[in-house]
């Protein structure tokens, strides 16, 4: 329990630095992360630049603290737009037979598509690659598999006996979602939100690597090691710095969301 | 149970019509055309329009896809505008390299991550548990072509142990060793997707076992491995199965990349190089193969938690 | 030189190696196994002017003429031919014997069906296309060509084979129209023939056994070809480092476009030779829009040239500096359309002059869209260096970055062209008249008065010297006028394992695309 402690302690820090770190880049990075310095190219990690340089010398220590703020921007926006659809659709579908039935069939045709695929597909629909447009993109990609993983709970949840009872003893509907399933959804939907952020920031290097998604010229941490996947073998610096700043923070957003779920889950909070 | 599976049909078919619909708007929508992509960056406009005109390209929306539509209730997938051959044909001679694939990835998504899962839940907060949670955690935060390319740096390209990319038929040369070659594709595959299970094997296993019928099981006396076995792991089956069944989208997705970077003829690289080229007929044919197999996955999920939850009931 | 010194290296590394491979001479059998960097759309060259495409596809079509390691064009498939006192009559002679691999022997009705599917729907046909009044077959194994008026580069035209004129039966061609071939169709001359293509996965061609090689000192495409290999297999390995862990295990015997940047990771590998293709270079070029909107203005064009300083934009699209060098004229030194005329105005490097030329055009920070794709590496890169240096220059950017279909889309929607400037690369054209930015059709769409006339006197000239001249003049006019940036000369690098001999790239300068004829393993 001790070590638990620990590690979540230690996530909320990795945390609470990155979130410091994306207000104040701007203020403290070495370089401008934008400067380009043809005679400083694929320059290995030494005192001037920590990080060492990519292909076309830009500050890759500068680039990845920069990057913080597009990276996490991107990662919270897109679980947001995941629980905002997702969230409501998914319940209401999973109580009532009907919706569920006609929702589920238009989830199911979503879904059928590779993720990749439909990113891809709607940000040649969206037009010029941009951030906002990756949002949407992605989020329209990740919203269906939160409304299934919600309605497969709330499916069980309402056959769940409290439920029955609340029914029995003639709880309006309403009250039944909100109170009882709602409530009851928060583990599935944290384990889901936290995995949504992971799985987008790669989703959206995988949409760099197709050709689409945010500029690459944009320091992100995904777009960065797409862009340092050709020089593995010769500088692998390039993608290894900023794969490390994303493995911790997704560890981190993990971690806290697993010690968030124990503390709201009430059937595990009159364990502890 | 019969008029359940019936309104399931249906549903099925009724999703599979709506993906067929979905992939012809998005083909509209999507700038770029594939005569000028053949023709190459040289072609002149003429050129360009003649071509699409052969194509059929060029006549009304509500045409096009009128004409698909009866194509398609004939059997009659099209043909490959870029090589000329039936898209069902090309779809069967990628078949086997994505079966394959994605078999040996499901494997190392099941094997790793669900005992990893009940391991861990087991003994709750302890060291081991920790650091399995690490473990499949940094696992999930490693993207796949990342976690790909080192291994073939490093057991293709410095130690020769396995070959760096392609994929040559096992039905065809009846050479089961050539499965060799699907070992690094598989492992980075299915990584990421065990590091899922892992984590929803634990939190059900966690959720069960903390319920009151295992305490019960327990005060009566059962042994800890009959009690996971026979009635946690039973129970913290449905959400295992959902996220497996979810594995197989993701690993469709996966395998976009997967197969691009290991250079494998499967399914999914012949889908990115179609819809980087534009060759509406097979995209279009392989979201149609792909949906009647995502429907099937997810109907065969449902009766699997009707069996495995007998209070579910079949609606 | 860099090639004579790879040349030299190679014999030096092979006398060391032992004279035992050297005395053993060509042997044949065995499969060469190339990894290409991308797909081919097809392998119909009439149709398309890939160069992933030509690499299979030259093995197995060919055209009446080919080029030799001057590119020069020298009879391929033909056994002479001549053209009249005017200028305006060509008379092909084919060589008799020559079989498709059907088995069916070429004749002049397959020339001639195969020469008019190309003039009609060929990607390069139609500058020398529109002048042919009449095409007949005298006999057999004569074709006669009418021309209304002289048109200089005619051979050259034939020898192309980049949406070229290749030699298919005549049934095939007649039905195959202006559909790309299907692999059935796939039936040639060459000295390999079609076996299967699976895609995404392999293309598959074999020896021909009743090929019928034309005589004479290999040199380039041209000359005897001899095909020791029972198989050629070319894998699609779209991964660059999949191709470079590819060859260094031996998976591969030949690699395509390896990024520059990996060279150091080759360089001192015993068992693998480094081509590098500058011979001829490769032209990284951003066209300008020409027709409408900001760049319609020369006086913008030419801004935008003064502020370009080409050093760093060739590092960042090409790497070390041993992989490009900077030229601004269109074509390579050692091409002999080549020329220092007028060059004057380019790597000027000066944004005080551009900003001062951007005021007189009346520019009030309208935005500069510059257009690229991702999936092609340099030419993004470039972009990013030429974003930096217009903003240096006062001009408001706005770069957008696409994948290859939507930037090709864009670019060519010649009724709303939504940008200013767009990145690209060129191979050398076999003849200036080639050149696509001199076809006003062509994206960019330069079609001035001054362009307009020379062009059409420069098709018309036959003399080399007074068309020559001409070319200068267009050069010439192209820094006046702008119509298009060229920022250098580029070579890319191909890997070949060192026990496949024949000397491609060594005693045999590597051509734009490789040829594995004349080659064995030792």
């Amino acid at each position: 329990m001790v070590l638990r402690r620990k590690t979540v302690l230690f996530a909320l820090i990795v945390l609470g630095g990155l979130l410091v770190v994306a207000a104040l880049a701007p203020v403290f990075i070495p370089f401008d992360p934008d400067a380009l310095n043809l005679t400083a190219r694929l320059l290995p990690p030494n005192p001037t630049h920590p990080f060492g340089t990519d292909h076309f010398g830009r500050d890759i220590l500068s680039r990845a603290l920069v990057g913080t703020r597009i990276t996490l921007l991107l990662g919270l926006s897109i679980s947001g737009f995941a629980l905002v659809f997702g969230v409501p659709i998914g319940v209401v579908s999973g109580y009532y037979d009907r919706v569920g039935m006609v929702v589920m069939r238009l989830v199911d045709a979503i879904m059928a598509f590779p993720a990749i695929i439909l990113a891809l597909a709607l940000m040649a629909i969206l037009g010029k690659p941009g951030v906002v447009n990756v949002i949407i993109a992605v989020g329209m990609v990740w919203a269906p598999r939160m409304v299934r993983v919600v309605y497969s709970s709330t499916l069980s949840l309402r056959e769940n006996t409290y439920v029955e009872a609340a029914r029995a003893v003639g709880a309006a509907s309403g009250r039944i979602l909100l109170r009882h399933i709602t409530v009851n959804l928060l583990s599935p939907v944290i384990v889901q939100a936290t995995f949504t952020f992971a799985f987008s920031i790669m989703e959206v290097a995988a949409l760099n690597f197709l050709g689409v998604g945010i500029p690459p010229y944009v320091p992100s941490w995904g777009g960065m090691m797409n862009e340092g996947r050709m020089y593995i073998i010769r500088a692998p610096w390039i993608i290894l710095f900023p794969g490390l700043l994303l493995a911790m923070s997704v560890l981190s957003f993990n971690l806290v969301g697993d010690a968030l779920r124990d503390r709201l889950d009430p059937k595990l909070r009159n364990a502890v | 149970m019969l008029s359940f599976i019936a309104r399931r049909g249906l549903g099925m078919v009724l999703s599979t019509l709506l993906v067929v619909t979905i992939t012809f708007v998005f083909m509209q929508l999507i700038p770029g055309d594939p005569a000028s992509v053949l023709l190459g960056p040289n072609a002149t406009p003429e050129q360009i329009a003649n071509l699409k005109a052969t194509w059929g390209l060029d006549r009304p929306l509500p045409v096009q896809f009128a004409r698909y539509f009866v194509n398609l209730f004939q059997g009659n997938l099209g043909e490959s505008l870029f090589h000329r051959q039936p898209v069902l044909k090309m779809i069967g001679e990628r078949a086997e390299t994505s079966v394959f694939l994605g078999s040996m990835a499901l494997l190392v998504v099941a094997g790793l991550g669900i005992p990893a899962g009940i391991i861990a839940a087991i003994r709750p907060n302890s060291w081991l548990d920790n650091l399995l949670l690490l473990v499949a955690l940094a696992g999930a935060s490693i993207p796949s072509f990342w976690l790909g390319l080192m291994l073939m740096v490093v057991f293709a390209g410095k130690l020769h142990l396995l070959p760096s990319s392609g994929f040559t038929s096992v039905i065809a040369t009846g050479n089961i060793a050539n499965l060799k070659s699907l070992i690094l594709p598989a492992f980075s595959l299915g990584f990421v997707n065990a590091a899922l299970v892992a984590r929803t094997a634990r939190s059900s296993m966690l959720d069960v076992l903390r319920a009151d019928y295992i305490t019960t099981a327990k005060a009566k006396g059962l042994s800890q491995p009959v009690v996971i076995v026979k009635h946690a792991l039973r129970n913290a089956a449905i959400p295992i199965t959902t996220v497996i069944s979810f594995t197989f989208a993701s690993l469709v997705s996966g395998a976009v990349v997967t197969e691009n970077v290991f250079a494998l003829p499967g399914i999914g690289s012949l889908i990115v190089q179609s819809v980087l080229k534009r060759d509406y007929p097979v995209i279009q044919g392989i979201m149609l193969v792909v949906a009647v197999l995502y429907v099937l996955v997810n109907f065969f999920t449902d009766l699997t938690y009707a069996f495995l939850d007998p209070r579910i009931r079949y609606r | 030189m860099k090639l004579r010194n790879a040349a030299l290296l190679a014999s030096l590394l092979l006398i060391a190696g032992g004279l035992s491979a050297w005395a053993e001479g060509p042997n044949y059998g065995g499969t060469m196994r190339v990894a290409l960097a991308s797909e081919p759309g097809t392998l119909d060259m009439q149709m398309t002017t890939g160069v992933a495409a030509s690499i299979p596809a030259r093995h197995m079509f060919e055209t009446l003429f080919a080029f030799d390691e001057d590119y020069a064009p020298q009879p391929l498939l033909l056994e002479s031919w001549e053209l009249s006192e005017d200028g305006t009559l060509a008379t092909l002679r084919l060589r008799h014997g020559v079989r498709f691999h059907n088995g069916k022997e070429m004749t002049a009705a397959d020339v001639i069906a195969s020469l008019t599917r190309w003039g009609n729907y060929g990607l390069t046909s139609k500058a020398l296309w529109v002048h042919v009044t009449g095409i007949e077959a005298l006999d057999d194994y004569t074709v006669q060509i009418r021309l209304d008026e002289p048109f200089g580069p005619f051979d050259f035209y034939l020898a192309n084979i980049y949406g070229g004129a290749v030699i298919y039966p005549a049934e095939i061609a007649e039905a195959a129209g202006d559909q790309p071939l299907s692999p059935d169709q796939y039936i040639g001359t060459g000295p390999y023939k079609f076996v299967e293509w699976k895609s995404g996965d392999y293309i598959l061609i074999e020896r021909f056994a009743d090929y019928a090689s034309p005589q004479g000192e290999p040199s380039g495409y041209a000359g005897q070809r001899v095909a020791y290999f029972d198989q050629l297999k070319f894998f699609i390995v779209p991964e660059d480092n999949a191709r470079l862990v590819g060859i260094q295990a031996g998976t591969y015997d030949y690699v395509v476009n390896i990024p520059n940047d990996l060279y150091p990771s080759v360089k001192d590998d015993p068992n693998i030779t480094s081509i590098i293709t500058d011979h001829p270079p490769i032209y990284p070029i951003a066209l300008l829009n020409n027709k409408t909107g900001l760049t319609a203005n020369v006086k913008i064009r030419q801004a935008i040239l003064a502020a370009l300083d080409m050093e760093p934009i060739m590092l960042a699209g090409y790497g070390d500096p041993m992989f490009w060098s900077l030229n601004g004229s269109y074509f390579a030194p050692g091409i002999r359309w080549y020329t220092d005329a007028c060059i004057g105005a380019y790597d000027q490097a000066d944004p005080e002059r551009a900003r001062q030329l951007a005021a007189e055009a009346g520019y009030n920070g309208e935005p500069v869209r510059l257009i690229v794709a991702q999936d092609m590496t340099a030419q993004y890169n470039q972009s990013l260096v030429v974003a930096d240096q217009l903003r240096r220059a006062g001009f408001n950017v706005d770069l957008q970055v696409y994948d290859k279909a939507t930037f090709f889309a864009r670019r060519n929607d010649k009724d709303n062209p939504q940008w200013e400037m767009a990145f690209s690369f060129y191979s050398t054209s076999p003849d200036p008249s080639l050149v696509l930015m001199l076809n006003p059709a062509y994206a960019g769409w330069w079609d001035t008065p001054e362009i307009q006339r020379l062009r059409t006197e420069l098709n018309r000239i036959t003399d080399f010297d007074a068309r020559y001249a001409k070319w200068e003049e267009i050069m010439c006019l192209w820094y006046e006028q702008v119509p298009a940036v060229k920022f250098g000369d580029a070579y890319q690098l191909h890997l070949m394992r060192s026990e496949i001999g024949g000397g491609y790239g060594t005693e045999h300068p590597p051509m734009l695309s490789p040829y594995f004829w004349n080659a064995w393993r030792k």
